[in-house]
């Protein structure tokens, strides 16, 4: 059903989810689009894009190719442009014109790896799901492609981070602290999934001892590489004395080659879910954000800050492996405004644009939590 | 004896960058839909403009329907927010299921019933953005719309937000300009004004300008715009004006609608830079205007006599910049004006060592100042800035020294950016001497970008839109 967007702008949508996971492989990356789509990616939600070397490009899709279905066209501009890339492989990526029109992703990409040799990915995106739906896509596709059971060697100590997203506020700096976080306790870091890593890095994923997810939208690609190769992994980020011991305590341990228990692997209930006895609820706080960081956050307020008990809200379809039946998941801005104008609530966690949402004669306290995936560029 | 055939290859005919001098006989193998659409686009971070969405905002007290899947209304709304003006746009975010049955023409009915509920104050006029996909489902929205202009007893307009179609005639921005005119009521057989449109410019010369005070001394009262109007009936009064002039060509099909519609005459005069094409432009506004106006001048003027001061301040300005340049390099694009052919002739010819040009087209009324340039500056890179060639390519060493326009500054790394876009209130010898005056300005204060770190603020401060 449609939905009507007074404050918010539109978030950030699947094909840029896809298009930064492999903006640092340094694949050739075509959307597959007009010009408008592209510049989301590029212009909003990518922030490595000022001087970036990676190949990200648009198709240049017209109404005749999309009405004549050229597709012959759109592959002579892919194998001109593998010449001068030099790509290690290529990704198309789909937007809401190739969706009308039934552009055939799966037999193109297969078509561009027969004739060029190259590998190649597609992504049938429609600019109608967000980022971390693309992302999630393109994680287990890329692991699908390239990682090799046979070829995995066991490395005790190394640790892959899966989820890196600058769409959920990585970046170098980000990133430096949590390897550095890392190296102190004398574990490596394996791949980087999400930035920085270079395809050849991600091939060795499979060696790593543990992997450590850092968002939501990388969950599916551990509970793959789980599956596949065998490789536990643990998922939260290190905010606040207990939710950094339960990740290092598992990651340790499973470096040392133990098998560390489940109830481990995620941060601990919110204390709504104890206090309630599984009857909806409500909490004077509310975090809005990225589920994987939304509910780590809850954990540090609530067991180191002993803080009331706190509920999260998500507009992100992943965030759902980490929310409870007490939290939400909005389905629009309108459920949003009504989840803001609860009377009982006292404080919000989230993105600054959240403001506008605030009924006017309200006391909520809005601390302010950027989300590029929401706000694009406004506040990086 | 036969001579031999060398045949051309014509898609590698096509390439990224040629000297002017080799470019002279095919434009195209750079410029133009061949260059366009045998490549992949690169999407430089300088790349944008002012974006349909910020044009249609020009209008006072009315409210823009956007409606698309979610995705296509990202960078406009976020850009929006930047500027101050989200306010003015509902999203209207359709889904797979209406997309596929065609239903989301009664998802606008319902849109704009709740809009005109919950926008205070209640809008004067709305426009309606329909994205790409529109085109393919051949949406007919003219009924819905009627009844809703019954409905609510407000005009509705619709436009498109489809770059699909930029290599059509109606372009986003030619159609969003158009928009905007058809509000005007149509033409009543009331006496017109002595208001002369300024069309097609993003944000036109302002009253005390060059080209207002050529009207007024024609006999004529204002230059208008929609930047200048205070409310929406204050736009709609337009209609009574005597003629337009259309500045940037983005506003051609504006000035069709009003010539054949709306009963008001217009005069394609596109802004030029270089000294011969600017008194042959005056000259025409003058030839155009002096009939139309009743003020009955006693001898015909000649754009010569009156612009004799201003081609003397500009020579002299030039001439002060070329100082301060010392030779270096400079490179100009297409964003910081519809005619960089023509800023770039007017530089050459004041001993200014040009060295490059971005742009993806060469406009008709740039054909002469291509052709000259061609002659004067053989050695002068015309490149495409969107060929797949230009990804990743800022250069470690600048290709030019200064650079007039952010995409130029972009692909050049310039180490000094005159931050200028889109003729904001230019035009005529003034316009040029304001890009002279932004010249020494930014010379002075040296604004190094080769750390980059300058120019991404600058891109992002002027808020360029994809």
């Amino acid at each position: 059903m449609s939905k009507l967007l007074y404050s918010l702008p539109p978030l950030s949508p699947d094909y840029s989810g896809v298009a930064s996971v492999f903006h640092d492989i340094e694949a050739l990356t075509i959307i597959h689009d007009a010009s408008g789509c592209t510049g989301t990616y590029t212009g909003y939600d990518e922030p490595r894009w000022f001087g970036s070397q990676s190949p990200v490009f648009c198709s240049g899709l017209r109404e005749m190719d999309a009405i004549m279905g050229d597709d012959e066209k759109l592959y002579t501009k892919i194998e001109t442009a593998l010449k001068s890339t030099h790509a290690p492989c290529v990704a198309i990526i789909g937007s809401p014109v190739p969706m009308v029109i039934g552009f055939d992703f799966a037999g193109f990409a297969s078509l561009v790896e027969t004739r060029t040799g190259c590998s190649c990915l597609s992504f049938p995106t429609t600019g109608l799901a967000y980022y971390d739906v693309g992302q999630k896509s393109a994680y287990l596709a890329l692991a699908k492609k390239f990682l090799d059971p046979s070829k995995a060697e066991p490395l005790k100590n190394t640790v892959n981070i899966l989820g890196a997203s600058v769409l959920d506020g990585f970046d170098e700096k980000y990133l430096n602290s949590i390897i550095a976080f890392l190296h102190k306790e004398h574990l490596n870091v394996g791949a980087v999934w999400g930035m920085r890593s270079p395809l050849t890095t991600l091939r060795t994923t499979p060696n790593a001892a543990v992997n450590w997810v850092v968002t939501a939208a990388a969950l599916p690609l551990a509970r793959y590489l789980y599956q596949t190769f065998g490789t536990p992994f643990v998922a939260g980020l290190p905010l606040g004395e207990h939710e950094t011991t339960r990740i290092l305590n598992y990651l340790k341990s499973a470096c040392a080659g133990h098998h560390p228990p489940e109830k481990m692997q995620f941060a601990p209930p919110p204390k709504l879910e104890s206090a309630s006895h599984g009857k909806p609820s409500t909490a004077k706080t509310l975090i809005i954000g990225e589920g994987l960081h939304s509910a780590s956050l809850r954990a540090r307020l609530e067991q180191d800050n002993e803080c009331e008990p706190v509920r999260v809200g998500s507009f992100f379809t992943e965030a759902q492996s980490f929310l409870t039946e007490h939290d939400v998941m909005f389905q629009s801005e309108q459920e949003a405004y009504e989840t803001l104008a609860d009377p009982t609530l006292e404080i919000v966690i989230g993105d600054p644009l959240f403001r506008d949402l605030i009924p006017r004669q309200s006391k909520i306290l809005l601390i302010d939590l950027p989300h590029r995936a929401i706000s694009g560029r406004l506040y990086m | 004896m036969n001579t031999p055939c060398i045949r051309l290859n014509v898609t590698e005919a096509l390439t990224d960058e040629l000297p002017i001098g080799d470019l002279a006989l095919s434009p195209e193998r750079v410029l133009g839909k061949p260059a366009m659409n045998s490549t992949l686009h690169f999407c430089s971070p300088a790349h944008g403009g002012w974006g349909v969405i910020r044009v249609a905002c020009l209008l006072p007290e009315t409210h823009l329907l956007f409606v698309c899947p979610e995705a296509c209304g990202r960078h406009g709304a976020i850009a929006a927010v930047e500027q101050g003006y989200r306010h003015k746009i509902t999203y209207l975010c359709v889904d797979e299921h209406e997309i596929v049955l065609g239903g989301y023409s009664e998802e606008i009915a319902r849109a704009v019933d709740d809009l005109m509920i919950r926008v205070t104050p209640s809008p004067k006029a709305i426009l309606l953005f329909l994205p790409c996909i529109d085109d393919l489902l051949a949406g007919d929205h003219s009924a819905i719309m009627a009844a809703l202009e019954q409905k609510h007893r407000v005009p509705i307009r619709l436009t498109r937000m489809n770059p699909i179609m930029t290599d059509n005639k109606m372009t986003p921005m030619l159609q969003v300009q158009k928009a905007l005119y058809e509000f005007l009521p149509p033409a009543s057989s009331a006496p017109k004004n002595k208001n002369i449109i300024a069309l097609g410019a993003f944000s036109p010369p302002q009253a005390d300008s060059e080209l207002a005070s050529l009207i007024r001394f024609l006999g004529f009262d204002h230059l208008c715009h929609p930047e200048f109007c205070k409310d929406f009936e204050s736009f709609t009064a337009l209609s009574k004006s005597a003629a337009a002039l259309l500045l940037r060509p983005e506003g051609v099909a504006a000035a069709q609608f009003l010539n054949d519609e709306r009963n008001i005459p217009s005069l394609y005069a596109p802004i030029a830079y270089d000294q011969k094409t600017l008194l042959a432009r005056y000259q025409e506004i003058i030839d155009f205007l002096t009939p139309l106006s009743d003020a009955g001048t006693s001898a015909p003027i000649k754009a010569h006599d009156y612009f004799a001061l201003a081609v003397q301040k500009t020579t002299e300005a030039l001439h002060k910049t070329s100082i301060l340049l010392k030779g270096m390099s400079v490179a100009v694009d297409q964003t910081v004006t519809a005619s960089p052919f023509s800023l770039a002739l007017a530089l050459v010819q004041g001993g200014v060592n040009v060295n490059r040009i971005y742009a993806n087209y060469l406009p008709t009324h740039e054909e002469y100042a291509f052709r000259a340039l061609s002659a004067q500056k053989k050695d002068l890179i015309v490149a495409n800035p969107n060929h797949h060639k230009k990804f990743g390519a800022r250069p470690v060493s600048p290709l030019s020294q200064v650079a007039i326009g952010f995409e130029a500054a972009y692909a050049t790394a310039a180490p000094i950016t005159v931050p200028l876009a889109f003729d904001e209130k230019r035009y005529g010898f003034e316009g040029f001497q304001m890009i002279l005056d932004a010249v020494c300005q930014a010379i002075a204060q040296n604004q190094h970008s080769t750390l980059y770190q300058n120019l991404r603020e600058q891109i992002k401060e002027y808020g360029l839109v994809v």
